[in-house]
Order: structure tokens, then C-alpha cells, then sequence
């Protein structure tokens, strides 16, 4: 079988196989989604990494592209900073106004840290919030449910990916550590031998070849007392999102779920504590330091208690 | 007509939005149907990706490029998905006689070989699947799949040509086991 047999039976197969019609209420979602607010300013949406630049030759653009983002964003700053040094002096500084971050309040969401965010909250009108329950054998918790989050569970633990920050929100009872030579995104091989207690856990992190990890610091979340660290990769280390291998693996979940870890500039902040004698990671990920706030908006409503 | 809607929608005009999505939805959840085997999370894949191409619309600085945006958005989004596949174990079921009903149409292709590549494409992973949707479903050039991968076009070619030896090769090993098997029983 030569390529061009391969080449020919994908065309078919791809053919064949893809759906003629997106599922009903598809597109009614997302109009619906898309309705509550505006699109954000044009150097917010470059700043994000979305831009779509005019193409002259169809070579050589994948690294230039990036690089000349970069630069024209570097160049509009120094601009800015001069032409508000220059303007100091006398005549007003031009005001640059970010987003406003707006977030919904509601009665029975515990405030939020203060912590400036560089993501932008949704500012449309929000769905009332709702309160929602999710329980595993051990544990369960009950979390406001806005809008703005993609749920996702299993029978171990909850994800939440938020629609409009790129973060991202696990929630597991924590079963194994993933050997460092090991990646989440095949099939991971776990270090049974790592105590799956806090303190554990923790002392396996700090030891991690292939992480850098902050000192523990007492917080609570959700009512109980925690140890928190921010998880990145060293130096030197290269887990790029969108490759395989993509992912360091440190943290199992179980068979029908996910594992956690960071890629390439990306910050866990972990959230460990003990619920009725297992460990339940409370994992916040994002590549912009700014969207772990968002995060922890989510993580403030949630409450957790023991499952009987 | 599809540069005015684009306008349109960067001044804050949803309705010219919501026909840009309507005329690319279909579209969009084939090839994340296609990239991801998973009607649930093709689904959750082209959402976002609409909602995102909504918010940063005013990115879209060449307005002809418009889809070749939305392509970029969605591959992003079924990375993301692809990632959290394990969170959610879909059995797919399909009919008896959608089986025989594509095999009528489709005599090029026989169920053994569809279930052959089928599974051969479960085992490539995402960006290398990516890459083949993009080449052979939707038919682009390899400096159009290497824009929308957002990797240069000698990487696009080399990830298209691993995935498609990996396809044959997977394609091949099929097509032997049931000599061996006969040759193990024997």
C-alpha cells in the first residue's frame, strides 16, 4: 500500500464519515452564548494570541507572524510609556482604558480575593446563578454554576473550563502520582509508592525533577483548611500545549478521568486538603497569571463535605 | 458577502455574527467530529470556538481570512477537548443499517476497511489527526494546514506524512492479523 492508497482512502473515509449537519440546538447555543456580550477591543483579541494577519507569500509565516506580534506589541507599549512621559508635564496623558472587570456578585458567593485580572469578565446580563451539587464516593461539594463554565465529570472528579478566560478548573480525589517520566496525555505510569496524603504528596512535588514548586501556604477552600502551591516546569523543560507529548502528568485522578500537569508557561496553583481521609486536589490552570482570579471565583462558592 | 458580514459583526452587529455561524457551523462540528471521534465533545469544541471567534472577532485584521481563522479557533478548541477526552468514556453505537447504507453508496470503501482506519485514527493523536482532517477532508494545501496548525509549513508536511506512514502502517497490520490468527489456530 503506497501513500497515495492511504491518501485516497482517508478522502473517502473522511467523506463518508463526516456528519452532514452540526446537532439541533448547536447554533442556538451559541447565539445565545455570543448575545450577552460584545467582542473585546482589537488589542485585547491580540494580546489573547488570536490575530489573523494579512498573508502576502504563503511561506515562512508560522515563526515571523509570532515574533512580529511580539515586536508590534513591544513597539506599542514603548509608544505609550513615551507618549505618556512626553506628555506628563503638561498637556493630559491620554487615557487608556482597560476593560472593566465586572463580575457578577451574588448574595451567596463569598467575596473574591482582589487580584487584578487581565482576562475581562463577562459583562453581559448573567443567568441567575444556581446552586449545584456533585458527589463522588468519598466526597462531594456543591459549587455556584454561572453561565460562563463548561462542566465536565466523571465518577472521581469535576473540570470546569470557563468560556471566555483561558483557565481551567479541576477538581479530584487524588489516587496516584505520575512518574516524571511518564505524560498524562498517553498512558500515563503511576508512582504507587508516593503517599497520596497531603503532606506526602507535597514532600513528592517539592522533590519533582521536572517542576518548580512555591512553599506550601496555609488557605481554605470551601470551608476546610488547604495547603496551596503553584505548580510551573523548570527551566529547560518542554511541554508545548497542542503537541504530543504535551503535558507532564503529576497528578492521577483515575481510569475514567484526567490527569493534571502543566505545559509550557503554564501555572497549577494546587489546592490540597484532607476529606475524610483522601486527598482532594483543587487544581486551577492558566497561562496567564491574571486568569487564575477567575478561577478562584469559582473555587470561593464552592462547599465541600463528607459523603455519608 | 461573507467580508461585509465579518465588518459588520467587528462594529458589534450579532445578527451579521449569528450568519457567519450559521453558514460555517456544519462545517466546523465535521471536522471536530472528524478530529475528535466524539459527537459530545465536537459539540463542546465548536461552541467555544464560536464564542471565541465572537470575542476576539476584532483580531480578524484581513477580512478574507475570516475562515481560515475560525479553522485556527477550532483546532485550539479540539486540542483542549482532545485533552480532557479521558474525563468522559463515549461508546459509540451505530446502526446496522447505516452501516449498509454507506457501503451501498460508498462501494470504494468496505466496512473492514472504514473500521480499519477508524481505529488507526483513535491511536494518532490529536495534532497528527488535525492535520490529516484538514489536508484530505477539507482538501487545503499544506501552507493553508500549516497556518491553521500555526507551525511552519516544513512541520505540517512532516507531521501529515508521520500520520499517514502511522495510518498505512496501522492499516497493514490490520489487514494481517487474521492471517495470523489462522496461522496461530492452525
Amino acid at each position: 500500500m503506497n501513500p497515495n492508497d492511504v491518501d485516497r482512502l482517508l478522502a473517502t473515509f473522511f467523506e463518508l464519515d463526516a456528519p452532514r449537519q452540526e446537532p439541533d440546538g448547536l447554533l442556538e447555543r451559541v447565539v445565545t452564548h455570543t448575545s450577552r456580550r460584545r467582542p473585546t477591543p482589537r488589542w485585547l483579541a491580540t494580546l489573547r494570541g488570536t490575530p489573523m494577519t494579512t498573508r502576502t507569500k504563503p511561506f515562512g509565516v508560522g515563526m515571523t507572524r509570532g515574533l512580529a506580534g511580539t515586536l508590534l506589541i513591544l513597539a506599542a507599549i514603548l509608544l505609550l510609556a513615551i507618549a505618556v512621559v512626553g506628555l506628563g508635564g503638561g498637556s493630559r496623558p491620554p487615557q487608556v482604558a482597560p476593560p472593566v472587570p465586572t463580575v457578577a456578585a451574588s448574595p451567596a458567593a463569598p467575596s473574591v480575593a482582589a487580584s487584578p485580572s487581565a482576562a475581562p469578565s463577562p459583562s453581559g446580563p448573567a443567568a441567575s446563578p444556581r446552586t449545584v451539587a456533585f458527589a463522588t464516593d468519598a466526597w462531594s461539594l456543591t459549587y455556584l454554576d454561572g453561565p460562563d463554565w463548561i462542566v465536565g465529570t466523571s465518577s472521581r472528579d469535576i473540570g470546569f473550563e470557563n468560556l471566555y478566560a483561558p483557565v481551567f478548573v479541576t477538581i479530584g480525589t487524588l489516587e496516584a502520582a505520575v512518574l516524571p517520566s511518564s505524560i498524562y496525555v498517553t498512558e500515563p505510569e503511576l508512582d504507587r509508592s508516593v503517599p497520596t496524603t497531603v503532606d506526602g504528596y507535597l514532600s513528592w512535588l517539592e522533590r519533582h525533577p521536572k517542576l518548580d514548586v512555591t512553599d506550601p501556604v496555609d488557605v481554605t477552600v470551601g470551608g476546610r483548611s488547604a495547603k496551596q502551591v503553584d505548580v510551573t516546569l523548570k527551566e529547560g523543560e518542554n511541554y508545548a500545549q497542542g503537541s504530543i507529548p504535551s503535558r507532564l502528568g503529576i497528578a492521577w485522578f483515575g481510569e475514567d478521568t484526567v490527569a493534571i500537569g502543566p505545559t509550557n508557561g503554564e501555572t497549577h496553583r494546587m489546592k490540597l486538603l484532607d476529606i475524610g481521609g483522601v486527598t482532594v486536589i483543587v487544581d486551577v490552570a492558566s497561562m496567564e497569571p491574571g486568569a487564575l482570579a477567575t478561577g478562584e471565583e469559582l473555587i470561593q462558592t464552592i462547599e465541600f463535605g463528607e459523603r455519608s | 458577502v461573507q467580508r461585509d458580514l465579518v465588518a459588520m459583526a467587528q462594529e458589534g452587529d450579532h445578527d451579521a455574527f449569528s450568519q457567519l455561524a450559521a453558514g460555517s457551523i456544519g462545517r466546523l462540528y465535521a471536522v471536530a467530529r472528524l478530529i475528535l471521534r466524539d459527537g459530545d465533545r465536537a459539540e463542546d469544541a465548536v461552541q467555544d470556538a464560536l464564542v471565541q471567534a465572537w470575542r476576539d472577532i476584532r483580531a480578524v485584521r484581513d477580512l478574507d481570512r475570516f475562515d481560515a481563522w475560525l479553522h485556527r479557533l477550532l483546532i485550539r478548541s479540539c486540542y483542549r477537548h482532545a485533552h480532557r477526552m479521558r474525563r468522559r468514556t463515549v461508546v459509540e453505537l451505530r446502526a446496522v443499517r447505516e452501516e449498509r447504507d454507506l457501503v451501498d453508496s460508498a462501494p470504494e470503501l468496505s466496512i473492514e476497511q472504514r473500521d480499519q482506519i477508524a481505529r488507526g485514527l483513535r491511536r494518532l493523536p490529536p495534532d497528527q489527526r488535525a492535520a490529516l482532517v484538514l489536508r484530505h477532508y477539507l482538501g487545503l494545501a499544506l501552507w493553508e494546514v500549516a497556518d491553521i496548525l500555526e507551525i511552519p509549513v516544513g512541520t505540517a508536511k512532516s507531521r501529515v506524512n508521520r500520520a499517514t506512514n502511522a495510518m498505512r502502517a496501522a492499516l497493514e497490520a490490520d489487514a494481517r492479523e487474521p492471517l495470523q490468527a489462522k496461522g496461530r489456530a492452525g
